[in-house]
């Protein structure tokens, strides 16, 4: 499979934030950002086929959705890592983390590439989260992989 | 010709539970609103509009309900009649889930002068359908030109509300009832001789096109996309898409 060039790469990109309810346990909800909330980037490349953007769509939402499992331990335990890290140590949010994920036919993440949390607990839970089950499609067959999403860890206010 | 409604009988197993025909979601049985259940079984489908939840389904499926549940991916959640229309069997639900995707309805009136395969199944059938991924199509369109969408198809109770999806992914309209007496099978098995689908059983079904739904959904207020691009490639699967888009209706 064809890895994208850094341009197609970040055309490519899927925002997911991960919010925190206030006062609502280990909820963790995610959601995608609009397009026009990415960093502006150079455009050289063709915008992506239309099934090819729909798959990442489905891929972001899913993750999303695993991501906001409560009922999850690894959810959980990444959930009291960023509240721990932010409350406790009065760190800042971490920057966005681009995710590099390859798909095989069965929806299965067979591959997934991010740099470092800085906490390898943290660092198994994600890997954990998003390669434990597939997802409801197979890839368009013609896609080039990976796909690159942008997770954004973020807490808004309460809601 | 006779018209059925393709609409199941209610059984909601939850947790051990099975409750009768028409019976509610009692918080007795374990399915407590947005929680997971062992299975469910839904009398009807529906198809997500929008990533705020909205449910596109048949009127007659929602018509006369005390109450009304939409159940995706084991997940049960109380819904709201948004939107019903007086003139076409479509209705739409407000829910709290969150599609993976929603419908895309095909900008484009299909072709009047030949049928085009075409996928569409109830949600409680896709729950359990083994070779998902691997299904392009179930049923085909009868060419019309009145602007009418009938498939032959072998569709079972529980269709009612289900999206009518093309090769590409693009919903054409939505299941709304079987027409009883409609063609024999006779005349259908020339057709699926020439179709590479599973002919058993199929019928005449009727569906609303996705011009009308489209026209309701404006009237209404509730949001939607519509293209022409397609949605899968070629080689994926209407059955999958068709399974990501869909939801279980239950009338309590």
């Amino acid at each position: 499979m064809q890895e994208f060039s850094q341009v197609q790469a970040t055309r490519w990109s899927k925002t997911l934030h991960w919010l925190k309810r206030l006062g609502a346990g280990v909820g963790i909800a995610a959601m995608l950002a609009p397009v026009d909330a990415l960093p502006a980037q150079p455009v050289q490349a063709a915008q992506p086929p239309q099934h090819w953007i729909s798959y990442a769509q489905l891929a972001s939402n899913q993750f999303a959705a695993w991501l906001s499992d409560p009922a999850d331990d690894a959810v959980v335990r990444l959930h009291g890592w960023m509240q721990e890290r932010l409350l406790k140590d009065g760190q800042p949010l971490p920057p966005p983390l681009v995710t590099r994920v390859w798909v095989a036919p069965s929806g299965q993440v067979e591959r997934l590439e991010f740099a470092s949390l800085g906490n390898a607990q943290a660092d198994n839970d994600l890997r954990a989260l998003l390669t434990s089950r597939p997802l409801s499609e197979s890839p368009p067959p013609d896609m080039r992989q990976p796909m690159v999403l942008q997770l954004t860890l973020d807490f808004p206010q309460k809601q | 010709m006779k018209k059925i409604r393709l609409l199941q009988r209610a059984q909601v197993l939850a947790a051990g539970c099975l409750l009768g025909p028409l019976g509610p979601l009692g918080l007795s049985c374990g399915a407590a609103q947005g929680a997971p259940t062992e299975s469910i079984e839904a009398q009807a489908s529906g198809v997500f509009l929008n990533a705020d939840g909205d449910v596109l389904t048949a009127r007659h499926a929602v018509a006369g309900c005390r109450s009304l549940y939409v159940v995706k991916d084991s997940r049960v959640v109380m819904a709201t009649l948004r939107a019903v229309s007086n003139e076409d069997d479509v209705a739409v639900l407000a829910t709290a889930l969150k599609p993976f995707l929603s419908a895309v309805f095909q900008r484009a009136a299909l072709p009047a002068d030949r049928s085009v395969a075409v996928f569409a199944e109830a949600y409680s059938r896709l729950l359990r359908m083994p070779d998902r991924v691997r299904t392009l199509s179930n049923a085909i369109t009868v060419p019309e030109e009145d602007g009418e969408l009938q498939l032959l198809s072998g569709v079972k109770p529980g269709a009612s509300g289900s999206a009518v999806l093309g090769a590409s992914g693009l919903v054409l309209g939505m299941v709304v009832e079987r027409v009883a007496g409609a063609p024999s099978s006779a005349g259908m098995a020339q057709v699926h001789a020439r179709n590479p689908m599973k002919a058993g059983g199929a019928t005449l079904v009727r569906a609303v096109p996705a011009t009308d739904i489209k026209r309701f959904l404006r009237a209404n207020g509730i949001g939607f996309a519509e293209s022409d691009a397609a949605q899968i490639s070629a080689q994926q699967s209407p059955a999958a898409r068709a399974f990501t888009l869909g939801a279980g209706v239950i009338c309590g």
